[in-house]
């Protein structure tokens, strides 16, 4: 039961807040996970982000600078920022969510479904963690692996992907339905092959990661034909039973995400490499 | 906490807990408008408001995250008007109008968030198109209307905006002899939910009324051994606590059906054995809501947990544990010697009204056979026989409003607030249950939040009605979202083998159906729903000798009912989908094989003597079928005949079709009364016993008495379903209100009419003969004319006639069946095994549409509810019985973004001899085409036939051999093993 509302003003405030308060304290971003009533055990004090002026959005040399409090539907109404991060927000396919869903609060709470962090990773993604002496920059992927301890400030991007193109796939039952599987995958071309691909999933296990051994696979190779890499993808993938859906159709759905993805992504290249 | 906002153009000070959501706290303040529908998990957007211009759901904001923002509900919208402007009081902005005039509003609870998501789309797009309409909506759900309707009305008022001379696109109307029948006219009720006005139970409740929680069963078979509610009773602001050991004896059945029911009484308030998981073991009445709960944790129980039965095959199979193992006793046609001696008293008993072939001891709940000619000699007679099963699970109505009832004390007499279908049904058996005469109690249902089937029995009604009776205290329950889930009512799963016998021309010469329902652990409605399947399918085909089996059993899943369609969609599906396949089988046209073989004007169905609800049937002829119409534009519509490619390599499309038919109320079951009384101006009121559900019921009989009485339909108001006021009406369900509901307003109209006349030779001074009744409101003779104000105060004076009042009722020994032909189009991915429907086509066949836009809305409701039934919607248990979706994350409801492409209801008109004005329902038969329309058109793509519904990618892909075929899905056991992630 929440006893308490904060609103620091500043990031060392809220730290100090929060170090304060210890575990029955949590950040506040919009709300969407923490007050919900699916959220178990909702702490006594929370604090909010939203005065710490971190929704905004910068377009600063060689980098895409994101505010953790940036909303997701303004990723969506945004110039300038990678197409498929748009369309990894509107996937999240629920216009009063993207309201007031932040991209630091879904980095925050690493929820092992929907589109967007899956799609962060195969950006190559890094965030900004500030501790209230100074800030650091951390891979995505090892703030889902090990959480936060300080406050995720920023998430950085590259400017553009250069000659690099992405893909996204996913498998949901309805349109405003979460991506319960999502694959995203970004690769460069290099002639006939592919160069340094990142393949991402969500949906499959605790948390979106990067499926090691199908970078592996695909790296320097010839584009595979779908059923190819889906085996691939298959042997990689260990998903459990659950009401979405039984582990062989996930397993199988994986694969055919991943080759979607990655045909996507490589279209997405050859196009830029044709430019 | 003290968080000052700006709310609705004025600074307001919220009181709230630091805890609190905005929504609590809006509520708080007087905003009714954001409505609960799913218990604050943030997945069903009625709460929405617009906050910062932004629509969002507000149970997920803390009211302290909005301090000092702007914060604008739907009652805003009407101060739209430039500045300066004269405004009529309560009139609508330009957009609430528009969603009036569309028929996108039914049962009114969600109306405000969608008309906020629509204003905050034309505040940043002037000029919307249909994506960015979709998008603008994807965060409300909605279970009534199937949204079609909301695209031209945002676009109406985009355009109205711009230019107020711009008129809404043409709908069709009908009967150009009628002056307001058939036309399109505002729904009645639709204004106040526009305005987000006080409608529903919970814009009834009073201060200091106190809040009922109950204790839900963990189990889903279990003895309570022990209960010690001592410590929850000894809490501050607890005021009574309920258990089986304090409350009545009596079994009663919670079905909403005619007296004397064909479902059996087996149950109690509160009873020691419990049948599924949220059964009742104990209710806690408490001063607040946060009390009941804590004191619900308070109580102990030790339970003695028995083995649960889940299916079919669990119940039917030899040894099977015993769901209900009472002792028998019936009213009238028991057995000469009923043997009880092995009941177990814990399980209370069962009372039959009439034998219904049950078997309780083999979880048999009932059963009923039935047919005409000889099956046999049709089968020795036949060239091809085909033999298929066919089944579906549970599926759940989801009204965006849970059940819920407020009970007070007025006086001695108790008053039930209610969101019913069936108030007169209510206050019966809640009276059976207090054990008082029914001038005790008053039953006024309010505005439902959506209905469904699911609001036909009596859910919540009997505890707190118990609970106010006992303590005097105002009482509220309402059931939170996985309440709704597992404790109301859900469609039966269903077993269905079908066989059928045909010439090589085509003609079917035998038909068998078996349908084997699984009623959960109550046998609420358990013959009627799996005999509903036999009966509004069969009659679809003119065959000879057909013989049907229909069945239920008990089971320990969540309790199952009423659900919108009866029975008819399951039926549907296997009838129809099996004579698919035997037109595959025949190597024939499925368009042939139907043509060959449906319903025709002037055919006699005499299946129909074999299916009456526990009674003998009556044979019924076919006055009117608009199948031929229907099935000739359909294909015209859907270009029939071209194979349709795709330019995605794994899609294939194929199309399909299935008939439907439903009735129209349950003739010689039936009854309803109207009365009409005349004001002191000429105007008048209109008392109907009708149920409206947000279908539009209180419009068509305000539209039937303005047609008569040739009156302006905004010169009668309408009371409906108050069991003090209005007269009785068996209730909503059945499709029986045009007709039945509707009948009776007509003949009350016609009365009223009579009376007129009668009156105005006193004032012209001419006979009756001479005389017309001439719009607006005036009779008319051969040599003057008088107003109908004159006549009012010439009846009411001190010399006068007195009142004109007249009161009429409706029955009927003849049926009106509403038919028609249901297509689609889909694109099955042989890769991800997603099927989309990329058009459907509903023409359908209700007489006379007598609200024509509200028809419409109805057939797009009932369509798009079945699509996600045929596609993605499953309750899904555990090994031991727990539903592991009951919520709108898991269990997905259709949204905006998951309409057809190509999305069309189109009203077809036949000249019907019975209903008012040829009228005839519209409703629950569009939820029974979309099920067998597509698995049609599935195996026209795929070459697949999908005959377990839902068809979800997973099963597909099984189907194509793409996944080992092994149970279909996720079994049981494996759930079990795992948490939902």
């Amino acid at each position: 039961m929440t006893r308490e509302f904060h609103r620091p003003a500043t990031i060392a405030a809220a730290l100090t807040l929060k170090r304060s308060l210890g575990g029955d304290a949590a950040f506040l971003a919009g709300g969407t996970l923490v007050n919900s009533r699916r959220f178990a055990g909702r702490p006594g004090h929370l604090i909010s982000l939203a005065a710490l002026d971190l929704d905004r959005i910068e377009v600063r040399p060689g980098q895409i600078a994101l505010g953790a409090t940036v909303t997701l539907q303004a990723l969506v109404d945004a110039p300038g920022l990678p197409a498929t991060l748009r369309q990894a927000a509107l996937l999240v396919g629920n216009r009063n969510i993207r309201n007031q869903a932040t991209l630091g609060g879904q980095i925050g709470a690493a929820e092992p479904h929907g589109a967007l962090l899956p799609t962060l990773l195969a950006l190559e993604a890094s965030v900004v963690e500030d501790d209230g002496l100074a800030a650091r920059d951390r891979s995505l992927e090892a703030v889902l692996e090990s959480g936060l301890e300080g406050i995720l400030s920023w998430i950085h991007l590259p400017v553009s992907l250069g000659s690099r193109g992405a893909g996204l796939a996913r498998y949901a039952r309805t349109a405003a339905d979460l991506s319960l599987l999502h694959a995203a995958v970004s690769l460069g071309r290099s002639g006939d092959r592919v160069d340094r691909p990142i393949v991402a999933f969500g949906g499959i296990g605790p948390r979106a990661t990067r499926l090691a051994a199908v970078e592996e696979a695909l790296a320097d190779a010839r584009m595979p034909d779908p059923a190819a890499i889906a085996a691939v993808v298959e042997n990689a993938v260990d998903p459990a039973f659950d009401v979405r859906g039984s582990a062989q159709f996930k397993r199988y759905m994986a694969g055919v995400l991943v080759a979607d993805a990655l045909a996507r992504a490589w279209k997405a290249a050859s196009e830029e490499a044709g430019r | 906490m003290t968080v000052r906002v700006r709310l609705d153009g004025r600074l307001k000070d919220l009181d709230a807990a630091p805890g609190d959501n905005l929504r609590e706290a809006l509520v708080g303040a007087g905003i009714l408008s954001a409505r609960n529908g799913c218990s604050g998990e943030g997945s069903c957007g009625a709460c929405a408001v617009l906050v910062e211009g932004r629509q969002v759901n507000t149970c997920l904001l803390l009211a302290g995250q909005v301090e000092g923002q702007e914060i604008r509900t739907v009652q805003s919208l009407a101060t739209e008007a430039p500045a300066g402007a004269l405004r009529a009081p309560r009139q609508l902005s330009v957009l609430q109008a528009a969603f009036v005039e569309s028929g996108i509003v039914q049962c009114g609870y969600c109306t405000p968030s969608m008309l906020t998501a629509a204003q905050e789309l034309l505040e940043r797009n002037p000029d919307p198109d249909r994506e960015q309409i979709e998008d603008a909506l994807s965060g409300t759900y909605c279970r009534c209307t199937g949204y079609e309707q909301v695209f031209g009305a945002i676009q109406t008022a985009a355009r109205r905006l711009a230019d107020p001379s711009y008129a809404p696109p043409v709908i069709p109307e009908f009967r150009d002899d009628l002056r307001v029948v058939g036309k399109r006219a505002a729904k009645v009720d639709a204004p106040n939910f526009a305005r987000g006005g006080r409608a529903f139970v919970e814009d009834r409740v009073s201060e200091r009324t106190c809040h009922l929680k109950m204790l839900g069963s963990p189990h889903a078979h279990a003895y309570i051994k022990r209960i010690d509610t001592a410590a929850a009773e000894r809490l501050l602001g607890v005021v009574a606590v309920l258990t089986h050991l304090n409350t009545p004896k009596i079994v009663y059945g919670s079905a909403g059906q005619g007296f004397p029911e064909p479902s059996p009484y087996d149950r109690r308030m509160f009873g020691q054995k419990l049948r599924h998981v949220g059964d009742r073991v104990a209710a806690v009445v408490a001063e607040t809501a946060e009390i009941a709960s804590q004191a619900l944790a308070l109580i102990d129980v030790e339970y003695e947990v028995l083995a649960p039965v889940l299916t079919l095959d669990d119940a039917r199979a030899p040894g099977a544990p015993i769901v209900h193992n009472g002792a028998l006793a019936f009213v009238t046609g028991g057995p000469a010697e009923l043997d009880n001696s092995a009941a177990d008293p814990r399980d209370g008993e069962i009372l039959y009204q009439f034998p219904i072939h049950a078997d309780p001891r083999r979880n048999l709940a009932a059963s009923v056979s039935g047919g005409i000619g000889d099956v046999a000699r049709g089968f020795a007679e036949a060239d091809v026989i085909l033999e298929r099963e066919y089944s579906g699970g549970s599926v759940q109505s989801a009204p965006l409003e849970p059940h819920i009832v407020y009970t007070k004390m007025e006086g001695d007499r108790l008053v039930i607030h209610a969101s019913t279908q069936v108030p007169w049904h209510v206050r019966r058996i809640v009276a059976r249950i207090l054990d008082v005469p029914e001038t005790r109690i008053r039953v006024t249902k309010e505005r439902t939040g959506g209905a469904f089937g699911a609001k036909q029995d009596v859910v919540l009604e009997d505890v707190a009605a118990y609970a106010t009776w006992i303590t005097g205290r105002d009482v509220l329950f309402r059931y939170t979202r996985e309440e709704e889930f597992i404790a109301s009512r859900t469609r039966h799963p269903m077993t269905i083998r079908v066989k059928l016998g045909a010439r090589r021309d085509g003609a079917l010469v035998a038909i068998e159906m078996d349908a084997v329902a699984n009623t959960g652990p109550y046998g609420a409605h358990c013959l009627t729903v799996p005999m509903n399947a036999c009966s509004k399918s069969l009659p679809l085909f003119l065959c000879d000798n057909v013989h049907f089996t229909a069945s239920a059993y008990y089971s320990n899943i969540a309790p199952n009912g009423a659900y919108q369609g009866y029975g008819a969609p399951q039926g549907a599906f296997a009838l129809q989908l099996a004579v698919c396949e035997m037109a595959a089988e025949l190597g024939m046209d499925p368009m042939d094989l139907l043509e060959k073989n449906r319903v025709r004007e002037g055919a006699m169905l005499e299946i129909l003597k074999c299916l009456g609800e526990g009674r003998e049937g009556i044979p019924q002829l076919v006055y009117s079928c608009g199948l031929d119409q229907a099935l000739d534009q359909g294909r015209r519509l859907l270009d029939w005949n071209h194979r349709q490619e795709c330019d995605e390599a794994d899609v294939r499309i194929g199309k399909g079709v299935a008939l439907v038919q439903q009735g129209s109320g349950l003739p010689g079951l039936d009854s309803a009364n109207a009365t009409l009384t005349m004001n002191g101006d000429g105007t008048f009121m209109l008392l109907s016993g009708g149920a409206d559900l947000g279908t539009g019921l209180d419009t068509l009989t305000t539209k039937l008495a303005a047609e008569v009485l040739c009156a302006r339909i905004e010169d009668i108001a309408i009371t409906s379903g108050d069991t003090d006021v209005t007269p009785f009406d068996t209730g909503a369900y059945a499709s029986s209100g045009t007709f039945f509901s509707g009948g009776a307003a007509l003949n009350a109209a016609r009365e009223m009419k009579r009376k007129i006349l009668d009156a105005a030779t006193e004032v012209l001074g001419e006979p009756a003969e001479n005389l017309e009744l001439v719009f607006p409101s005036t009779v008319r003779g051969k040599t003057g004319s008088a107003t109908y104000d004159a006549i009012a105060r010439n009846t009411q004076s001190g010399t006068g006639r007195g009142q004109l009042v007249a009161t009429a009722h409706f029955i009927a020994d003849k049926g009106s069946f509403p038919y028609g032909a249901h297509f689609c189009q889909v694109a099955v991915n042989t890769r991800t095994g997603a099927v989309q429907v990329q058009k459907y086509y509903a023409l359908q066949d209700c007489g006379t549409p007598i609200n024509p836009e509200l028809a419409l809305g109805q057939v797009y409701g009932g369509v798009l509810k079945t699509i996600g039934h045929a596609l993605y919607e499953e309750m899904v248990y555990d090994d031991a019985g727990r539903c592991l979706n009951p919520n709108f994350t898991d269990y997905k409801i259709p949204g905006i973004g998951d309409l057809p492409d190509d999305f069309r209801a189109i009203l077809i008109e036949t000249d019907d001899p019975f209903g008012p004005f040829g009228g005839k329902s519209i409703s629950e038969i569009a939820t029974n085409g979309a099920a067998p329309a597509i698995a049609a058109a599935i195996h026209d793509a795929v070459g697949v036939w999908m005959r377990d519904w839902p068809f979800t990618p997973e099963k597909i892909l099984r189907a194509l051999g793409k996944l080992e075929s092994t149970s279909g899905s996720a079994t049981r056991s494996e759930l079990a093993a795992q948490a939902i992630q």
